[in-house]
C-alpha cells in the first residue's frame, strides 16, 4: 500500500461529528458571554464618560485648554468614546504629539470611537483599543507613530473582534505620557513627554507563552486568559508571546501559575520567565 | 433582530461547510499525530477556533483551505505543547521505541516519512501528495508565496532522500 492508499485508509472514529459539534457548541457559548462583556464595557466607558464631563470644575478647567475642539477627559489610562460603527482614521504628528482623527463618510465625527488606553511596563507601552471602527488605517498609524522620537516600536494585537482594533505603542525608558480626548471634532491626542532622567533597569518576571508569529494563535489565549489580564508583547525575535504579570518575584509569578495550572482547561502552554524591563524576552 | 439572524445564518453556514470537510481535516491532523485521542483533540481545538473566527472570513467559497490552515496550525501547536511534555516527563524513549517496532519496508513511504519531519515539514508531504494540491493550492492553505512553498518542499524532499534510500520519494 502506498502513502497516499494508507492516508486515504485513515479510519475515521465514530465520535468525530460529536466531538466537533461539542467544540462548536463551546465556541457558541465563549461568543454569547465575549458579546456580553463588549456591551458591558461599552456601558462602563460611557458611565466613566459622563461622571468626568459631570464635574463641572474639571470640565471648567479643561475647557480653558486652547485647543480645536472640546476636551472631554485626560487620562493615563482608562476609557472613553462613543459606539460607533465604520469610523476611518487619520493622524496628525509633531515632535511629540501625535493626533488620532477619525471621519465617518468623510465627515469628522463628534465624539471618538468607544476605546480603552492601558500603560504597562518591562517594556513602558501602550495599549489603544477602539471598538466599532470596521476600515481602521492602522498602518498609517503605524507609520505616522514609529516617527516619533520617543516611540520605539508600533505592533498590532490581534483579537477574535473584526470591529475592534489593539495595537501596542512601545515607549522609549522614562517616557511619560498623557492622553486627552476631544469632541467636536472628536479626536485623541497622546502626548509624549521625556523625563531625561536615566531609568534603572529591573528584572521583571512573567507568566509567558511559547513565542509565535502574529495570528490568531495568540487571540485564541486572549480568550482563554482574558481573566488573568493577559498581553502581548514583541518578542527580541519579532515574534510575539502571551504574557501575564509583571511580578516583582519569582515567587509571585509561580503563585499565580500554579493558581491557573489548577484549572481544569489549562493546556499546559504558560511557563515563567524573566527579562529586564528594558529589553525584549527572547 | 436582522443581526441576530445573521449570525445565525453564519453559524449554520459553517457547521455545513466543516460537515462537509469533516473527515479530511481528522485525515489531516491524524497524519500529524497518528493517534485517534490527539488528533480528536487537534480537530476539536481547531473547530472552536473557526468558528470564532468564522464571521471575520471573506472569502467562505475556500472555507476548505481556511479550515486546513487552522487544523495544521492546531496539530503544530499541539506538537509543539507534546514535546515540551514529553521531554518533561521523559517519555520519549518509549515513544521512539514502538515507532521503531514496525516493519523495515513498511518505513519506505511517504505515510512512515511524515515520522521523520518537523511538524512544519509535514504540512508539506501531506498537501502535496496526500491530498494532491498544485503549489499554487499549498500557497493558498499556508499564505506563503508560491516560491517560497516549492523551495521549501524541495528542500524537504531533499532531506527524505537522504533518508530514504529506496523508495516513492526517489521517483518523483
Amino acid at each position: 500500500m502506498t502513502g497516499k492508499e494508507r492516508y486515504e485508509h485513515i479510519e475515521i472514529p465514530a465520535q468525530l461529528a460529536s466531538v466537533m459539534e461539542s467544540a462548536q457548541r463551546k465556541a457558541a457559548a465563549r461568543k454569547r458571554s465575549m458579546r456580553m462583556m463588549r456591551y458591558s464595557s461599552v456601558v462602563a466607558a460611557a458611565v466613566a464618560l459622563l461622571f468626568v464631563i459631570n464635574i463641572p470644575t474639571v470640565a471648567n478647567a479643561l475647557s480653558k485648554v486652547p485647543v480645536v475642539g472640546s476636551i472631554v477627559q485626560v487620562l493615563q489610562f482608562g476609557g472613553g468614546g462613543e459606539v460607533t460603527d465604520g469610523v476611518t482614521v487619520g493622524t496628525e504628528a509633531s515632535e511629540d504629539v501625535f493626533k488620532i482623527q477619525f471621519d465617518q463618510e468623510g465627515q469628522s465625527v463628534s465624539s471618538v470611537p468607544a476605546y480603552t488606553v492601558d500603560h504597562r511596563d518591562a517594556p513602558n507601552r501602550l495599549i489603544f483599543t477602539f471598538n466599532g471602527v470596521r476600515n481602521f488605517d492602522y498602518e498609517t498609524i503605524k507609520k505616522d507613530m514609529l516617527a516619533l522620537p520617543l516611540v520605539k516600536d508600533v505592533y498590532e494585537n490581534v483579537i477574535l473582534d473584526d470591529s475592534a482594533m489593539r495595537f501596542v505603542v512601545e515607549l522609549k525608558d522614562g517616557v511619560k505620557h498623557t492622553v486627552s480626548e476631544y469632541k467636536d471634532p472628536g479626536y485623541i491626542e497622546l502626548k509624549l513627554t521625556s523625563t531625561g532622567e536615566p531609568v534603572t533597569p529591573q528584572e521583571v518576571f512573567y507568566i509567558r507563552s511559547e513565542e509565535m508569529p502574529q495570528g490568531e494563535s495568540l487571540a485564541i489565549l486572549e480568550e482563554i486568559y482574558i481573566e488573568d489580564d493577559v498581553t502581548f508583547i514583541k518578542t527580541a525575535s519579532s515574534n510575539f508571546i502571551a504574557v501575564i504579570g509583571g511580578f516583582d518575584t519569582r515567587e509571585e509569578a509561580e503563585q499565580k501559575l500554579s493558581e491557573i495550572s489548577a484549572r481544569e482547561s489549562y493546556g499546559d502552554d504558560l511557563r515563567i520567565d524573566s527579562w529586564m524591563s528594558n529589553e525584549r524576552p527572547d | 433582530m436582522s443581526e441576530l439572524r445573521a449570525k445565525e445564518s453564519q453559524q449554520k453556514q459553517f457547521s455545513e461547510n466543516i460537515e462537509k470537510c469533516r473527515n479530511k481535516l481528522y485525515r489531516v491532523a491524524y497524519c500529524y499525530v497518528k493517534n485517534e485521542q490527539e488528533a480528536l483533540d487537534i480537530v476539536s481545538e481547531a473547530t472552536y477556533k473557526g468558528y470564532l473566527a468564522y464571521e471575520r472570513m471573506n472569502t467562505p467559497q475556500y472555507f476548505d483551505s481556511w479550515m486546513t490552515r487552522i487544523v495544521i496550525n492546531a496539530a503544530i501547536d499541539h506538537l509543539g505543547r507534546k514535546k515540551r511534555v514529553t521531554y518533561m516527563e521523559d517519555h520519549a524513549q518509549d515513544y521512539a521505541a514502538a515507532e521503531h517496532a514496525v516493519p523495515l519496508e513498511e518505513k519506505l513511504d511517504l505515510y512512515d516519512a511524515l515520522d521523520r519531519l518537523m511538524p512544519e515539514e509535514k504540512t508539506y508531504i501531506i498537501l502535496k501528495f496526500f491530498e494532491d494540491l498544485r503549489f499554487r493550492e499549498m500557497a493558498d492553505v499556508l499564505s506563503l508565496s508560491e516560491n517560497t512553498v516549492k523551495t521549501k518542499f524541495y528542500r524537504i524532499i531533499g532531506k527524505l532522500k537522504t533518508y530514504l534510500i529506496e523508495g516513492e520519494v526517489d521517483r518523483l
